[in-house]
């Protein structure tokens, strides 16, 4: 029987058993000491990256908990704005500075909004579960024109200049790509040089196979942080000027371009400025095609999945599978719901009838005049894009 | 020796290639045949400090182990009546220790 020490603390016992008695000469009683003595060592180092990795994942659970559970009070904020915002006063004015803090709050609640959906996906991200895709025909031109514009809003119209060349179309996730091209545009305009058209950004549809978006501004990143540029939470250390997210964005951006079969790389020096290249296949069919690799054995969230089903631990979760662990369907399906609630309320109080039917028929799925039901329901861009579907019950998310 | 069919590098580079309790166990129940060992159990102390059987391999009646425990040091117990000498009474020293 051999103790299994490090320093000085009994980890453990190693036990070997023998068919019958037998004398241990010096050497092999040295020998296999002298093993207790590595496996001592090992124990050690075993049971600290067992800990770590219980810690790490732990940590990352709570992140995703707490985003969640952000999203919640958050959304009734940016509820209660819009709804203040498209309310007049008495006299029929809106105060002007009342106006432009209720700007402020819709805002902030929308960038928090993205924060948290940063948090989220880095969530699902590192506990393995992968991000969602729901490939559809999508043209990326318009698309990144209509990101730029956005972008842009409250600022110079021509900060941004969007070019593009050839065919654009392909089978993308077009939400997913907004988000990757949202977020290289906002680093660009952050970080590029000032003046019109300090941002350049091309759709080259010109290959047969492949569509590339390019990126570029005339600011540059310094070398030191090149190599880790797409590394999660590294901005805040690094990066010039205000910390203005969670140093998430281009990870997760880079996550998003990968799970479509692309690539997503950077070139910056002082001679050309710095250029982000998205280069998407046609078709993500075969990128989005691949199983899901299994999650890690006893992985919290596999526990967590199998306690909310009821059913013992899962091995792998859907590829569309939102969190369950944290009960997103549940919580987002009442949020859905009560946004719907507050905006039939409104167009009613405002004796907009049609509207409110209108609204009545797309989201719940009530029989419409000509007796036919909507097949595909609008997508909800208000809370992070959720979609939702119509159930028997109301709306769900999708 | 027994332990010639077993060449100490590999045995510590299978042990320092160990990141993993299951590694641990691996390794150290690889060592069990080739010492012509019957059988081999790895114990841990588990987060209360009990110490617990974590794998084993092949059966055996395992003596006492409060020896162990209480000295830190190797026991090689040669004969049938120094495996029957153990005091179950001892058991109580494991907690002793531990605590």
């Amino acid at each position: 029987m051999l103790p299994l020490l490090a320093g000085g603390r009994l980890l453990g016992v190693f036990a070997v058993a023998f068919d019958r008695a037998r004398q241990f000469e010096d050497d092999e009683r040295q020998w296999l000491t002298r093993i207790a003595v590595q496996a001592g060592l090992a124990a050690n180092r075993a049971r600290l990256f067992e800990d770590l990795t219980q810690a790490v994942r732990v940590n990352e659970l709570f992140v995703g908990v707490l985003a969640h559970d952000l999203r919640q009070p958050l959304n009734a904020v940016a509820m209660s704005a819009a709804l203040l915002q498209s309310r007049e006063g008495k006299d029929g004015t809106i105060d002007p500075r009342a106006d432009r803090a209720r700007a402020r709050i819709l805002k902030s609640a929308a960038r928090m909004s993205r924060m948290i959906d940063q948090l989220l996906d880095f969530t699902r991200l590192r506990i393995g579960a992968g991000l969602s895709l729901e490939p559809a025909t999508s043209e990326l031109a318009p698309l990144v024109a209509q990101i730029a514009e956005e972008v842009c809003d409250g600022g110079p119209r021509d900060a941004v200049a969007v070019d593009s060349l050839g065919d654009t179309r392909g089978i993308w996730d077009a939400d997913r790509l907004g988000q990757v091209v949202s977020n290289l545009i906002g680093n660009a305009v952050q970080h590029g040089g000032a003046g019109p058209s300090g941002v350049r950004v091309m759709v080259d549809g010109t290959e047969p196979e492949s569509v590339r978006v390019r990126v570029h501004n005339v600011g540059t990143i310094a070398p030191d942080l090149l190599p880790k540029l797409f590394e999660p939470l590294t901005r805040a250390e690094h990066r010039r000027g205000r910390p203005r997210g969670l140093g998430l964005g281009l990870y997760i951006a880079k996550e998003i371009v990968a799970a479509h079969g692309g690539q997503l790389t950077v070139m910056s020096n002082e001679a050309e400025g710095t250029t982000f290249t998205v280069s998407l296949p046609r078709s993500c069919a075969t990128a989005t095609d691949r199983p899901t690799p299994p999650l890690p054995p006893g992985a919290a969230i596999a526990a967590l999945h199998g306690f909310e089903q009821g059913a013992g631990p899962a091995t792998a979760l859907p590829r569309d599978a939102r969190l369950p662990a944290f009960g997103v369907p549940t919580v987002q399906a009442r949020l859905h719901a009560i946004k719907l609630q507050l905006e039939l309320r409104r167009l009613e109080a405002a004796g907009l009838r049609a509207e409110t039917r209108r609204l009545r028929d797309r989201f719940l799925g009530w029989p419409t005049r000509h007796g036919a039901t909507r097949s595909r329901p609008r997508q909800d861009t208000a809370s992070g894009g959720d979609k939702v579907r119509r159930s028997a019950s109301g709306v769900m998310p999708h | 020796m027994a332990t010639d069919k077993l060449k100490y590098p590999e045995v510590t580079t299978k042990l320092a290639a160990a990141l993993t309790s299951h590694d641990l166990f691996q390794a150290l129940l690889s060592i069990a045949a080739p010492i012509e060992g019957s059988a081999a159990a790895v114990y841990l102390v588990d987060r209360y400090g009990e110490l617990r059987r974590q794998s084993s391999r092949g059966a055996a009646r395992w003596p006492e182990r409060a020896a162990v425990i209480a000295s830190g040091r190797a026991m090689f117990l040669e004969t049938r009546a120094e495996i029957e000498a153990g005091d179950p009474a001892t058991a109580h020293a494991e907690t002793r220790f531990q605590a």
